[in-house]
């Protein structure tokens, strides 16, 4: 055992180069960018590290150590909520596990990460559709913590897409009746008094033009607003999270 | 001559401090971390045994599901259940060998149902027992880095009570080293949770 444990601390790490890091080269560029993308996003509205790792082999570990200590050796997620999820795929072994970060074993349980293991992925892998199994599973993944239900094996895509869209114009319009309502308070106030009270009318406006632009940069993207984030993720790296050992395994 | 001697106590005297300083807070700082990971170790095996129930129903609702499998089972958790031990006799060989046979045990009988189980297609696609199925597994693992990490904080406690100069805090303190797994019996009895 004391053999063994020293062996595996010896085996070194491959390094964290970003939120995808495909050393079994499987995800073609173009795929690798937009999930690295994604997973930036993710990152940046929950607080939650997700890193997709392929290697071409384990070198004969069990998977769920070699996962483990990669989680930990990477410290995914934020050192005090410990919120980091690990995907490994093993090409050769045919082996592949989501790591559980302790903070998030209540939303991602052991059975859910199990059922998108065995759902989603592995049918994918099995038709030798690796890319879009590895993209489908991820996507199932922040389904998953975001409260979501599982999406079903076939329409994995998109299961956000009409609630987003409903999302934006309820957005739309509230902004149109807030921009109507301080439009309409300002002539008021100025047909009331003339100019007396301009400068009160104009502060309403502004308020109005304020929120407006506040809430189309939460919409727009997050370009600016944080410097590790966007499209580069040049300084990317582990936050101090932990995992105890959650989640799921599986083969193909 | 007076003044080598008043040299050599100055320094006596400033390693002295110096241990005292630095030492004093090594030996508890490390039992706590071994306490830590003790009761993590505890935890998962807990979790274990807390499942057990759920998985003796489920299973037991198949017909004609052998009895004795799940009566050893049943058996080896109540065992399980009585063997704990409590931060302050982790330096008890016996009550660690206890500990570690009674959940031993359940370990085997539990890899013995899942092996039973293999003959029940219906049972295997029940999805309840597929869900206890997954969290069982998941908590063998658990069990798995717990142990990889007490054994981990032992390995720190128990170097810092045998070596210097810590071993005289240890010695003022009145501390044993704790005892840690055996590495074998562990893995002789992980049971293989196929899917």
């Amino acid at each position: 055992m004391v053999l063994v444990e020293s062996a595996a601390a010896v085996t070194p790490f491959p390094p964290l180069t970003g939120r995808v890091v495909d050393n079994a080269e499987i995800l073609s560029p173009q795929t690798e960018q937009t999930l690295t993308q994604k997973l930036s996003d993710y990152e940046h509205d929950t607080n939650n590290q997700v890193v997709v790792f392929t290697t071409p082999s384990l070198a004969g570990q069990p998977i769920a150590d070699y996962s483990n200590s990669l989680f930990r050796h990477w410290k995914i997620g934020q050192k005090d909520k410990d919120n980091g999820v690990l995907l490994v795929i093993a090409a050769q072994d045919h082996a592949l596990r989501i790591e559980v970060g302790y903070g998030l074993e209540g939303v991602l349980t052991d059975a859910l990460a199990q059922q998108i293991i065995h759902t989603i992925i592995v049918p994918n892998f099995k038709a030798g559709q690796m890319e879009q199994g590895i993209v489908a599973g991820t996507e199932a993944i922040l389904a998953v913590l975001g409260g979501n239900e599982l999406p079903a094996a076939k329409n994995n895509k998109q299961t956000g897409g009409p609630w987003i869209f409903i999302g934006f114009i309820v957005l739309w319009l509230w902004i149109s009746v807030l921009m109507m309502r301080a439009r309409r308070a300002t002539q008021r106030l100025r047909n009331r008094t003339g100019d007396t009270s301009n400068a009160l009318a104009e502060m309403i406006e502004d308020t109005a033009k304020t929120a407006i632009v506040l809430s189309s940069q939460n919409n727009g993207g997050n370009y600016g607003s944080r410097d590790t984030g966007g499209g580069s993720d040049d300084r990317f790296s582990g936050g101090g999270g932990n995992s105890g050992g959650g989640g799921a395994s599986g083969r193909w | 001559m007076g003044l080598g001697t008043k040299k050599w106590l100055l320094i006596i005297g400033a390693v002295l401090v110096l241990f005292f300083v630095t030492g004093i807070n090594t030996i508890p700082r490390l039992d706590e971390g071994v306490n830590a990971s003790w009761a993590q170790v505890e935890n998962q095996y807990q979790r274990r045994i807390d499942l057990i129930p759920n998985l003796v129903e489920t299973v037991k609702g198949y017909a004609n599901f052998e009895k004795s499998t799940l009566t050893d089972v049943i058996n080896a958790r109540a065992n399980a259940t009585k063997a704990t031990i409590s931060p302050d006799m982790l330096n008890n060989p016996e009550a660690m060998k206890n500990f570690e046979q009674a959940q031993g045990q359940l370990s085997s009988a539990l890899s013995r149902l899942m092996v039973v189980v293999e003959k029940y297609p219906d049972l295997k696609a029940n999805e309840q027992f597929l869900s206890l199925q997954s969290q069982l597994e998941g908590t063998e693992n658990r069990i798995a880095v717990a142990r990889k990490d007490y054994i981990e904080t032992v390995r720190g406690y128990n170097t810092a009570v045998r070596t210097f100069p810590t071993r005289i805090w240890a010695w003022i303190y009145g501390v044993q080293p704790k005892q840690t797994f055996a590495a074998k019996a562990g893995a002789e009895n992980a049971p293989v949770v196929k899917f």
